[in-house]
Order: structure tokens, then sequence, then C-alpha cells
């Protein structure tokens, strides 16, 4: 046995207080008696002073109560040889709801960790940890196996991604030492750092098709209040092409659905058009052929009940200003109006001031025309999927002013012009600084009739309008599966387990080292606290039942 | 102190009437062998015994049959009906009460059984308490049907503060006019052996037959159980003692102040005997005073 705190033991210091307290009680005490008569010949010699204390078995309780409150003060440990601690790890991450056939992988997960925990010796220890979010299930390793498998069972798919490197760690830094034993239940496949005798790892995922919503945006109406429509992007990570039904309802009221072939491992970019009336929490909701995982399937979107929008046009160009206004005159949905200084509300603001642009504190559009407004012919190519640049070809050519010399603006680069062997970028957006912006870098004047730069700019102006607020079915975090589709990859699941995870020592060598498990310690303060009550209740009951016989 | 009720069962009143006080036995119309006089009142004597006839002895109490048959002289012996006066006298003092109150209800239950024992017999029984301030007697109760009256007296007996033994017993046995009979000591013994046998002297001088029960707790033969450290404190005189001695001693001392007091009682005759609490009342009335002489 080993003591954690042996600077407990000073509380031995209190038995010959109890000592003294016994002599000073018993030297206090007073007893009537009949008659000192028949002891008369006793008291005329001195007394001695009594050497020896008289005590009965109250006293012994008191003592024992004293003892083993000073022996639960130093934390004894029982080391029992023969034990180990294990490190059980339950993958809880998304890709974990995968189903193949009647099961999913983290039911298999479940049953199979839950076998080995009624399998294990009565003395190993058990400490038991969920991967996503990284998360202990019990505060410190234990032997109660009926425990351990409530936990287990308990336990749900988190829709989130999740590292078992991490929660490896997690659980080292918990223990304090490495544990005997490491337990894996994940669909991750054996990686080989995890090649260790040590390491107990039961892959229970298999690879299977699934197709995910990994992009939903809205965009509100524009011109017309018919115009609402969810851009929504979808991915297929199979190798085999499926059948795809996307749908967006609203309380159960399907409101746009949209039927398509989805090729293996491709991407694709859809658009809804929503009903008018259209707003509030929107359900986007995907089902394919060849699916096995469900959660990255739901997206909820919330559309913003949108009235007639203000646009503050501020531009000095009178030509560009105009061709602006002509655009926006097309639209009965838009209120356009010419302002001197930037909007103080949520309008989106039209310039090509950049003082103005950086003042305005809603979504703006910057015009950076060249000085000289020579169109110039040139290629136009999409760089990026953007809605922005939806509806165009991916290669164009475009007459336009350009201009080359600006730097490049922030964002992403959404279209550029090759000119002259080089990669102007004309159109870019950006999201970062809480409001939407868009730059581009060409002058619109007379482009009315234009296709591709009135589609741009009608784009452009779309997308200012919209706001990307997407959340998952059950308002729990799915933002990061939607932009980190990691855990929809059922094919390929890349290992989150490191060699670090093994304190960087090889494991093998390490296996050799150990030729049997170190013993496990069990503390033992709790069963001294239980006897101090057990002693305590033993003195209460002495008391009442016996009265005042007890003392005497 | 009232004694508790249920105790003087009719099952314990009748065997109390198959008991009567033991006597000394005297001849009739002779007091030789006999060590004190006996208080004749009664007229009535009936046929006892034969005795071998000695020159002295009453010629009217030869049995002439008797000679005409053996052809030797016998003299008849009677029994005489002799009414006492018993005096049960009650230690009331302080040191009754302690260890335990029993020890003072015990005591006055003896009192209220052995009177009984007396009116059963016909003598004349009747109760004083040993206390501090005035004499407090009962009066003197005659027949069976006193019962009532003699509990309904004892009943009201109080324990109060202390008194030396011989000093009340002169006054008492002054004012009582205590003359021969019987008197039935209850008390604890815890008193000085000196006032303890000046007070029994006192009585002797009357001619009074003495009987000594001492009423003790099983805590006063094993005084370690009362306490085992600290002071002692008497209850009576106040006397404190710091205790410091082994539990053998004080039972020792114990024992051979008990043992005085019976070897003292031996000496002069008188009948002494240890009544503990912890002995049934039934069994030592029943059994144990008749074993010991007192009753028969």
């Amino acid at each position: 046995m080993s003591f954690l705190s042996p600077l407990g033991l000073l509380a031995l210091a209190s038995v010959p207080v109890l000592l003294w307290l016994w002599r000073l009680s018993a030297s206090r005490r007073q007893t009537r008696i009949a008659s000192l008569v028949p002891f008369e010949h006793l008291l005329k010699r001195t007394a001695a002073r009594r050497k020896r204390l008289v005590i009965n078995w109250l006293f012994w309780l008191q003592l024992a109560a004293l003892l083993a409150a000073t022996t639960a003060l130093t934390q004894p440990q029982l080391k029992l040889a023969g034990s180990r601690t294990i490190l059980a790890i339950l993958d809880t991450s998304a890709s974990m709801g995968a189903r193949q056939g009647l099961t999913t992988a983290f039911d298999r997960a479940k049953a199979e960790l839950i076998r080995r925990i009624q399998r294990k010796s009565p003395m190993d220890q058990v400490l038991l940890l969920a991967s996503a979010p990284p998360t202990p299930l019990t505060a410190q390793p234990t032997s109660d196996g009926i425990l351990l498998a409530r936990l287990v069972e308990e336990q749900k798919v988190a829709l989130m991604g999740g590292h078992l490197a991490t929660t490896e760690r997690l659980g080292r830094a918990i223990l304090s030492r490495p544990a005997d034993e490491i337990w894996v239940a994940t669909d991750e496949s054996r990686p080989s750092s995890a090649e260790s005798a040590s390491v107990r790892w039961f892959a229970v995922g298999q690879p299977a098709g699934n197709a995910a919503i990994v992009g939903v945006d809205t965009l509100g109406p524009l011109c017309d209040p018919s115009d609402a429509r969810l851009m929504v992007t979808i991915q297929s990570f199979s190798e085999k092409t499926a059948q795809v039904r996307v749908a967006a309802s609203q309380a159960g009221r399907q409101l746009a659905q949209q039927h398509l072939s989805l090729a293996g491992k491709e991407r694709q970019f859809l658009t809804l058009a929503l009903p008018e009336e259209a707003q509030g929490l929107i359900e986007v909701s995907l089902s394919a052929s060849a699916d096995a995982l469900e959660a990255d399937n739901h997206v909820a979107v919330s559309l913003e009940p949108k009235g007639a929008k203000t646009i503050a046009v501020s531009v000095a160009s009178p030509s560009m200003a105009q061709t602006v206004l002509r655009w926006l005159s097309a639209c009965p949905a838009v209120t356009a109006s010419s302002v001197e200084k930037p909007p103080a509300d949520n309008s989106i603001l039209i310039t090509d001031d950049p003082d103005f642009f950086q003042r305005a504190s809603g979504p703006a559009l910057l015009f950076k025309a060249p000085a000289r407004a020579k169109p110039v012919a040139a290629y136009w190519m999409v760089l990026a999927e953007h809605p922005i640049a939806s509806y165009l070809s991916l290669v164009d050519v475009v007459a336009a002013p350009i201009n080359v010399s600006e730097q490049a603006s922030p964002g992403i680069a959404v279209l550029a012009a090759i000119l002259g062997g080089r990669k102007a970028v004309v159109v870019s957006a950006d999201e970062s600084e809480g409001r939407r912006q868009v730059f581009m870098n060409f002058d619109v004047s007379g482009q009315e009739t234009a296709t591709a730069i009135t589609l741009i700019f009608f784009n452009s102006l779309r997308w200012l309008m919209g706001e990307s607020n997407t959340r998952a079915m059950d308002s729990s975090v799915a933002d990061k599966n939607l932009l980190d589709p990691l855990e929809s990859n059922l094919l390929y699941r890349p290992s989150t387990w490191a060699a670090s995870a093994m304190s960087g020592q090889n494991p093998v060598a390490q296996n050799k080292k150990k030729s049997r498990p170190e013993g496990v310690s069990h503390p033992l303060a709790s069963w001294f606290i239980i006897l101090i009550m057990l002693l305590l209740l033993l003195e209460w009951w002495l008391y009442t039942a016996k009265g005042n016989k007890v003392v005497s | 102190m009232p004694t508790p009720n249920g105790w003087l069962t009719p099952t314990l009143i009748s065997k109390l009437e198959a008991l009567q006080l033991s006597i000394k036995w005297v001849r009739a119309g002779s007091k030789v062998g006999g060590r004190f006089a006996v208080n004749r009142r009664g007229s009535s004597v009936e046929f006892a015994d034969h005795a071998p006839y000695y020159a002295g002895d009453d010629i009217r109490a030869i049995d002439w049959n008797l000679y005409a048959r053996l052809d030797r002289l016998f003299v008849k012996t009677y029994r005489e009906e002799i009414e006492l006066s018993v005096e049960v006298i009650v230690d009331a003092t302080l040191s009754m009460s302690l260890p335990r109150t029993e020890k003072f209800t015990r005591a006055l239950q003896l009192a209220i059984c052995l009177g009984y024992v007396g009116l059963a017999g016909r003598h004349h029984v009747r109760v004083s308490l040993i206390r501090e301030g005035d004499l407090t007697a009962s009066p003197s109760f005659h027949r069976r049907s006193d019962l009532l009256r003699l509990r309904q007296w004892t009943e009201k007996a109080s324990i109060n503060g202390k008194i030396a033994c011989t000093e009340w017993m002169r006054k008492t046995v002054a004012a009582l006019h205590v003359h021969g009979g019987q008197a039935i000591l209850l008390t604890d013994g815890m008193v000085r052996p000196a006032d303890f046998f000046q007070a029994l002297h006192v009585l002797a001088q009357r001619n009074v037959e003495i009987k000594v029960i001492q009423v003790l707790t099983p805590q006063e033969l094993h005084p370690s159980t009362l306490a085992t450290a600290g002071t002692l404190i008497d209850a009576e005189t106040g006397q404190t003692h710091e205790l410091a001695y082994a539990p053998a001693e004080l039972e020792r001392a114990m024992a051979e102040h008990n043992e005085l007091l019976a070897r003292f009682c031996k000496r002069q005759g008188i009948l002494f005997v240890q009544h503990h609490l912890d002995e049934p009342l039934e069994r030592f009335l029943t059994k144990t005073l008749p074993m010991r002489g007192v009753l028969e």
C-alpha cells in the first residue's frame, strides 16, 4: 500500500489529544454515592495519582475513528498486481452514423466496446472517452463494468468531426501516464502508427457510397419577388453515379425540388426557386440512391423577409452611373437612389469612391474603372465556384475597359481576364469583414445590354442582398461538416491517429520492456471514510440505546 | 416516596399470610432459657409438647396419664399466643436514594410486607422512619385489614436529610415507649459502625428482639461500577474525595464494612440479612428470610 499524501500522518497528533481529553473528563467527573464511610480507611492514605487511564469501548471506538480519519487523510492506495489501466476511445464523429444494412457503424462500435468491457478482468480499470468532441466520459478510471457499459450505450453520434489522437492525448493527460492498453472503436482503418500490441483497433467502418449537401446559400428576390432562390452545392463521395433529389420544404410543405444525376465524386451546384412568400426556416434535404450517411443530407436555412431593397448609388462617373441606374430601374423590387454620402443603414452601396466604400456599414460594390475607358476584348474566365459566376460560361469573350493596374482586391477572385498572356482579376468577392463586398475592376459604362456584364452585375447584386445563414437540422454544429466534408467521405477515411499518440516512443520496444502490466492503484480513502461513518453510527447508537451507562 | 403500584399482588399477600415472624421459644410458665422477656398480653394457651420433669418444675404441669403409662414423670409445655409489638424501622436518610432510588423503594416494600406478616400474626405493627426532623412514625396497626392503611402511610414516606442513628434511636424509643417486642431495621448500613452498634445497643437495652435487613444495590457491592475516576461525593455529608484506587481495593473496603456490621450483629445475637435488589422481593420474603430465621 502506498500513501499519496503522507503528511496526513500528522493527524496522529490527535491521539494524545484524545487521551488527554479522556483523562480530563475522568478527573472532572463527579459521582454522588451513598456514603464514603465504607472507604474511610482508604481515604486516610494519600491517593496515588492514577497512572492507568480508565477507558471503555467508547474510547476504542473514538480511537478507531481517529485512526481511520488519519489513514483517509494520507490517501492510501492499494496496488494490485496483474490489473491494467485501459484507455477506451469511442469514435462519435458524424461518419459513424453511416448505415450498412440494419446497423450503423456506431452501433457496431458500441457493441464491440461493450463486449470488451464485459470480458475484461474485474481488476482492470477503464478510462472511457468520446472523440467528437474529445470528452472523458468517466472522471477517472473505473472497474465498474456496468457503469462503463451504460455510458457506452448512452452515447450518440455527434454532428461533427472527431480526432482520435487528440482524444488519446486527453486520456493520457487524465491518467498522468501512458495506459497499459488502448482500445479504439472507430470507422477509420487501422493506421500503421497504431501497429502496437497495446493498441486494440476495432475498425467497424466499411467503404460506402455517400452523397452530401456541402454548401447552401440563399438568394433573396432581386428584381422580381419570385426570384428567391436557394443555391445548394452537393457532392458525391461515391464511385458510382447516383440519382439525387434535392428538395426545399417548410413545416412539412415542399416548396421546391430538383432531380439530377450525380456522377461519382462529382460536385454540383444547383438552385431551387422558392415561392414568393417563402420566408423563415427552410429545410433543404437530399436523398440519393446510394447514400450511407444521413447526417449530411439535411440543412436548415433561414430566409429573412425581404422588403424592397434600398440601393444607394454614388458613382462619380456619369456614364457608369447612368448604366447602373438603368439596370436598377428594371427591377421593381429595388429602390435605388443617388446619395452623396455612405448610407448609415444596411442599404447596399454601389460606388466608385474607395472612401465611401470603406465607410459604408452594409454590403457594397466598388467599381475600380480604369482611367482610360477603352474597351478591350479579352477572354474572361470563371475562377471560382461562386454565386457571382452563376450562369456565366467558364470562358467567354467580353469587351470592356479593364483596370489591370489595380492591386489584387481582398477575397475570392471570381472572374479574371486574360490580357497579353497575363491574368487580371476583374471581379472578386469578400465577406471576411462581416459584410459582403464585391470589387469590379472594369468600366460598365454603356454595357447595359452586354449579357455577361449584366449577369455579373445582377449576380453580384443578388449575392450582396443574400445572407449565408445555415444550420443543421437539430441545431448542433454542422457548419464544420458543410465546410469540411471529411466525415462525409466514407470511401476513404483519413486517419486521425498519430504516432505521437504513443508519446513518440517505439511502441514495439515499449511493449518489449513491459513483460507484464504494472499494478493498478485502488484508492482506499473512501473505504476509510465509510468506516468512520459506521463507527460514528455505532457510537451514536450506543449513546442513545444504552444511555449514560456508556460513559461509565 | 410512592411505591410502584401493582407489586402487592393477591398471590404475594396470600404467601405473606402463610408466614409469621420468628420468635424465640419459651416454656409455658417459665422463663428458663429465654434471654428476653416476652410481652404477654393474651390469655389462651395451647398444648405444645412434653418435657422430662426436673426438680423445681410446677407439679401442676405433670402429665399424670403419661406417668401411669410410662412410669416416668413428664411435664406439659404450652405454646402461648403471644402478641408482640413489632417496630419496623426504615432508614430514610439521603444514602438510601443512591445510587438508585429503587433502594428506598424496596425498603418500603419490605416494610409493608413484613408489617403485614406481623398483622397476620395478630401483632401490633408500627412503622417509623429514620430521618432528619420530627419523629415520623405511623399509628399502631393491629388487624389484617389495616394493610391498606399501612400501605397508604408507607407510600407517603420520603427521604430527608441525614441524622445520626444513635441520636434518632434514643429519641424514638423514648417517644414511642418502646419496650420488648421486635424491631426490624431496614437500612443500607452506610453509617459509621460505631454509630450503628450504639443504635442497636439502645434497642437491645429495651429488651427488643432485633432483626437487621441490609438493603443494597448491586453497584454498591461492586463500587468500581459506580465510578472509575473523578471525584466521589458523600450524599449525606457532602465530603468529597478523589477516586484513585483500584477497583479491587474499593470492593474489598465495601465488603469489609458489611462484614463488620454482620459480625457485630452475630455476636449480639441479632439476625442480620443482606438483601440485594437483583433478588426478587417475593423470593426474598418466602425463601431467604425463612431460611435465615427472620420469618417462619
